[in-house]
């Protein structure tokens, strides 16, 4: 009211222009200067639930000599089976629990890093949510991004999830062992990721047999 | 259910410039969604309404230009 005659008063439009991600950018921001500054390499890992994310860091971290000092952030919704998987491998692993939340947030990720000595690491993982729409959007101050997909989830999952491989840097085809039982198409699955990822890198890989995980290593160096 | 993250962001924002300008009640909101943002608008309609629920925006107008690309962009607001 204009304190006057009670009317309403003139509507207001104002020009806002400002990102809906924002308090997560400046939060990634944050902790990207932080990483640049200890000179860490830091990984965000993602797929959907169930393509081995966790296996094929159990596979890193069973190689010898163990060529660096990893430490391992696990964001699930619950239980923390994950962290205790990797522990059982000599990790430093901490686990995130998301509650209801789909994705893990910077904050969120800020706060479990004071559970760890950043400069006594030689690169830090993060294991996202096993979920190929949220955690896309969600920027943690990473310097590369993993997506991870398995034979058999469906040669057209890059068409159906664009927006999470086309911010990959390097997508890993894992299960390969099982692609010809599982009639997997290679060729249409990287035809298909083409259109959404052109420019990420991509390695096959096996968490069962091992196959892939020299050229992992070097990739994530 | 990243749609109520982004909604609960947009409330923020929305009624801080609320503050901002002294007005009393936000009567649209318009954003700006990217057509690859991996965003639901329906998703967003429904975050949208749990996340105003008792704000000064609670009756806000919600206007979603979509647009090519991946903005997830708040671009402007009415203020009543």
């Amino acid at each position: 009211m204009c304190g006057r005659c009670g009317c309403e008063p003139e509507p207001l439009t104002v020009q806002v222009e400002t990102s809906l991600l924002q308090r997560n950018a400046a939060a990634a921001a944050a902790l990207r200067q932080r990483f640049t500054a200890l000179g860490l390499p830091v990984i965000n890992w993602l797929s959907a639930p169930g393509s081995g994310k966790t296996a094929l860091l159990e596979q890193l971290a069973a190689l010898h000599p163990q060529p660096w000092r990893l430490g391992v952030v696990v964001a699930d919704l619950a239980t923390d089976n994950d962290a205790r998987r990797l522990q059982q491998h000599g990790l430093q692993a901490v686990q995130v629990s998301t509650g209801t939340l789909c994705h893990l947030p910077a904050a969120l990720l800020e706060r479990a890093l004071q559970r760890f000595d950043l400069s006594a690491l030689d690169l830090l993982l993060i294991e996202n949510v096993g979920n190929l729409v949220c955690p896309a959007l969600f920027d943690l101050g990473e310097s590369l991004r993993v997506v991870v997909l398995a034979a058999g989830e469906g040669e057209d999952k890059p068409i159906k999830y664009p927006a999470v491989f086309a911010s990959a840097d390097l997508v890993v085809i894992n299960k390969i062992d099982l692609a010809a039982a599982l009639d997997f198409d290679l060729e249409l699955t990287l035809r298909h990721l083409r259109q959404v990822a052109p420019r990420a890198r991509v390695l096959l890989t096996s968490a069962r047999s091992g196959d892939g995980i020299e050229r992992l290593l070097v990739a994530l160096r | 259910m990243h749609e109520l993250s982004l909604m609960l962001e947009l409330r923020q924002q929305a009624l801080a410039q609320l503050a901002l300008h002294n007005r009393r009640r936000v009567v649209a909101i318009t954003l700006r969604i990217g057509l690859a943002a991996g965003v639901d608008a329906d998703a967003l309609a429904l975050a949208f309404a749990c996340a105003m629920d008792g704000t000064p925006a609670a009756t806000a107008l919600l206007t979603i230009e979509p647009v090519a690309g991946r903005d997830l962009v708040l671009a402007a607001l009415e203020l009543g």
